[in-house]
């Protein structure tokens, strides 16, 4: 049986989740890795390859939308279900900090 | 008068060993030879003179990308070069961050290109079993049924070799996450 994604499942993997972040404002598609670039002060890089499909696939999710303008260029904001499922994944991560702090102030 | 010269190259095969071929370009590039286009019937590249370029190459693969596809790619350094079916090249300064972040979206695309192949392998093969059912059972001319076999082998060739180099990266990607 093939393996679900987390586009399914609603567990998303880290780009999925910084795309998701950055377009909590509504932002062009590029803007979105220079956001992330400086948030993350350039530890967060995004390839345009990486970009481009994880928009097409958070948008196909119904996780982000476009914007209807007169601009040329694309601009996505979130879905009330795409702020749901990053308000999920949010709290699945901090879980598991907790939990990562837990076990390291064991050891 | 100044003369374009043009180098032609044979390819390692792109769905086998891209980053062969990518190092080629930017060997090429130093050298002021520059990609142009592909060559021997797909089976090479070629390249026209010009000022050498301290460049590295990158590909991606996508299936009819909207504008804002090369729109990315040029805020982030990369500029198109040649686009061939899905496969799309770009070159970028030395020290560009990669095309692609991790090995996901990467092997996505090369599930994709795995799929698309799986298909065509599959007309080839039956097109190529219906050229031997015909040969098997109608008596033709020994030099007209070698020709129709040999048109017949060709299509094989050019979609499982593909596949079977899609395939195997696919799974090489897929062991290093």
């Amino acid at each position: 049986m093939a393996r679900r994604s987390g586009f399914d499942t609603g567990e998303l993997a880290d780009a999925a989740m910084h795309v998701l972040l950055a377009l909590v404002r509504p932002r062009h598609g590029y803007a979105v890795t220079q956001f992330l670039e400086e948030q993350s002060e350039g530890t967060i890089v995004m390839g345009p390859a990486s970009l481009y499909t994880t928009l097409k696939k958070l948008s196909a999710a119904g996780f982000i939308e476009e914007l209807e303008g007169e601009d040329s260029r694309r601009t996505y904001q979130l879905t009330p279900a795409g702020r749901d499922v990053l308000g999920r994944n949010i709290e699945r991560r901090r879980s598991l900090l907790a939990m990562a702090d837990r076990i390291m102030e064991d050891t | 008068m100044s003369t374009t010269s043009t180098t032609k190259t044979m390819s390692a095969g792109l769905a086998f060993e891209p980053e062969k071929d990518l190092a080629m370009f930017a060997e090429h590039a130093a050298r002021g030879k520059h990609l142009a286009g592909s060559a021997y019937l797909g089976h090479g590249w070629s390249f026209v003179d010009g000022e050498p370029e301290d460049v590295v190459f990158d590909l991606a693969q996508q299936h009819a990308p909207d504008a804002d596809y090369l729109e990315y790619f040029g805020a982030a350094g990369w500029t198109h070069v040649l686009t061939m079916g899905d496969t799309h090249i770009f070159k970028a300064a030395p020290g560009t961050p990669p095309v692609h972040t991790g090995t996901e979206t990467r092997r996505e695309e090369l599930l994709r290109e795995r799929n698309r192949f799986v298909l065509f392998s599959l007309v080839a093969l039956v097109l190529f079993a219906g050229a031997g059912l015909g040969i098997r059972y109608v008596d033709w001319n020994v030099w007209l049924e070698m020709a129709l076999l040999f048109i017949a082998l060709l299509p094989v060739v050019y979609t499982v070799l593909p596949l079977s180099g899609f395939w195997y990266r696919s799974v090489t990607l897929s062991r290093r996450r």
